[in-house]
């Protein structure tokens, strides 16, 4: 142990002041969202707020259910796992003609999906219902299952073109002498060498369809079709606030969430910094 | 799948997919925009050219310029300070400590979040009779504020939230940048004679400038082009105080059924976002 000087002490109680306000700043607004989800409206609304709740109270929980929060669910479960699938299917096969096929205009096409992820999709959403409307699909579920990989796709591609460069392409020749067709190496030679940037472009994918709202708004008017965070979006908007209520759906919403980040935390984490860095 | 089909052509067609879709759901519709901005397209009336009469409606229209100014407001504000709280808080998680691996995974989570529950949960923290935030100020002597529902406050509070939201997207590229400097080059400085600040200044800052820089072009695109908090939390307002440009062009397109008007506004503001485009990709595609 290092003496412990005045100055040293100082270094010490900034350092854990600021790590613990940085702390108190995330964490209490979960808990908020959290604790204000299990206590009685009563509790809620009185005028002295409570930290820990007097009575546990799960009612809430129960009434987003009744209401039918499952339908919801299960059409932005059907959306977000569709559109990830197609957006990181499409992804793996452009990321590895991009970085194991020599053709003509083949770096034109790795600028051209560089420009495309960081061009907002949000700037898109009138003229995208222009085409959903002429495809036909206006009030459909299959609307955003098409429109969704516009944020996810071209980042999946981006990233495991970086992921599979980093892929000797010898061992990929390997495995063709072998008697491997070229997909064929694809699926036993690249795939799991790149399977953290599978993991990691899959996390984002699913995140951004899971928690999107402007498409939905935009391309979405049946009750029956709404997504989850359109549907509980919407229990907000009259006058009253049912916080309890809104705070139990949010939690509901969040548990897909917060499973698949803690299990790929360390992927995502990985991928982000790939998209931002060439490596 | 024969091993005897020409390669080239094999590789063009893996990438036909991508490049389909990209096509038809992002060049397609950025170059309909434009075109439909030269037009007076409304929801359920035959659409016909208009010539410049979009853009001469809003260069003449104070709604403009008052939503164009609160985004700019808006993504400058919540960049530089998302960039600062997010600097200070990778120097401190670049340290060694009790529970760093934990604090990690936990630091990213305002970032993951859906907005909708981002929204709702400051949404009820901010609310102007029982809010915990206006209890507090209250206990502290302080008055209550009306922070989502008075024009001075409103922008000021959708601010917030998007700083909360977004610093630890720079936190952790940060972090990732501080721990990309190789230690070698901080012994040497110090070998030099170097103290602590001059090693920040000489070693740390040139160490993570690109992928700063990289982060603040990022979430100054993302920024710009917000739509959910200002949406869900003031809808733009009291008035438009609060407004931004992707929930003011939902605002006008698709409840005011103004189509053609509506996407003139992102049209007007293309020339910048296409410049950060553009040198975003710059430095991403630079080699060092």
């Amino acid at each position: 142990m290092a003496r412990l000087t005045p100055r040293r002490l100082f270094g010490w109680l900034l350092f854990w002041l600021g790590l613990g306000a940085i702390f108190v700043i995330i964490a209490f607004p979960l808990y908020w969202m959290a604790v204000t989800s299990v206590k009685p409206y009563k509790e809620i609304f009185s005028r002295i707020p409570t930290l820990v709740p007097n009575t546990l109270y799960f009612g809430h929980y129960a009434a987003v259910i009744k209401d039918g929060l499952f339908r919801y669910y299960l059409n932005s479960a059907v959306v977000s796992v569709t559109a990830t699938a197609v957006s990181v299917f499409v992804g793996i096969l452009a990321a590895y003609s991009l970085s194991h096929f020599r053709y003509r205009g083949r770096q034109l096409l790795s600028q051209l999906i560089l420009y495309v992820y960081l061009f907002p999709g949000a700037v898109l959403f009138i003229p995208l219902l222009v085409v959903i409307n002429t495809l036909g699909l206006t009030d459909t579920l299959l609307s955003l299952i098409v429109t969704y990989p516009v944020f996810g796709m071209p980042f999946a591609t981006w990233v495991l073109t970086g992921y599979f460069a980093t892929i000797p392409r010898e061992l990929e020749e390997a495995a063709r002498i072998d008697g491997c067709s070229r997909l064929g190496a694809l699926a036993r030679v690249i795939l799991p060498v790149a399977l953290p940037g599978i993991i990691s472009a899959t996390i984002y994918c699913f995140l951004l369809s899971w928690n999107e709202l402007l498409y939905a708004f935009t391309f979405i008017s049946s009750n029956a079709k709404k997504t989850l965070p359109m549907w509980l979006s919407e229990r907000v908007l009259g006058d009253v606030f049912m916080w309890g209520e809104l705070m139990a759906g949010a939690i509901l919403m969040l548990v897909p969430i917060l499973v698949i980040y803690t299990l790929g935390q360390k992927y995502l984490v990985r991928g982000l910094t790939a998209g931002a860095v060439k490596q | 799948m024969t091993a005897r089909l020409n390669q080239r052509t094999l590789g063009l067609m893996l990438i036909l997919p991508m490049f389909l879709y990209v096509m038809g759901m992002i060049l397609f519709p950025f170059v309909m925009n434009i075109w439909l901005s030269f037009t007076n397209k409304r929801v359920g009336m035959p659409t016909r050219l208009i010539g410049l009469g979009n853009y001469l409606f809003w260069l003449k229209n104070p709604d403009f310029f008052k939503v164009l100014g609160n985004t700019l407001i808006y993504t400058i504000t919540t960049i530089v300070l998302k960039f600062l709280i997010g600097l200070a808080s990778a120097l401190l998680l670049n340290r060694r400590f009790w529970g760093r691996n934990f604090f990690r995974v936990f630091f990213l989570i305002p970032w993951i979040l859906p907005s909708l529950v981002t929204c709702f949960t400051w949404r009820w923290l901010l609310d102007d009779l029982v809010g915990v935030v206006n209890y507090l100020l209250t206990r502290l002597g302080l008055q209550a504020v009306a922070w989502m529902s008075r024009p001075g406050t409103a922008l000021g509070s959708v601010i917030a939230v998007n700083i909360w939201r977004g610093f630890p997207f720079f936190g952790i590229l940060l972090l990732a940048a501080l721990q990309s400097i190789p230690d070698e080059l901080y012994d040497a400085a110090r070998v030099d004679g170097a103290g602590r600040l001059q090693c920040f200044v000489h070693v740390t800052i040139p160490g993570m400038r690109k992928i700063a820089l990289i982060a603040v072009l990022l979430s100054t695109i993302w920024t710009f082009n917000d739509f959910e908090i200002v949406f869900l939390l003031t809808r733009g307002g009291p008035g438009y105080s609060s407004m931004i440009l992707v929930p003011f062009v939902y605002e006008i397109g698709i409840r005011g059924m103004q189509i053609a008007r509506a996407i003139t506004f992102p049209v007007l503001v293309f020339p910048v976002l296409l410049a950060l485009i553009f040198f975003t990709s710059r430095m991403v595609l630079r080699e060092d």
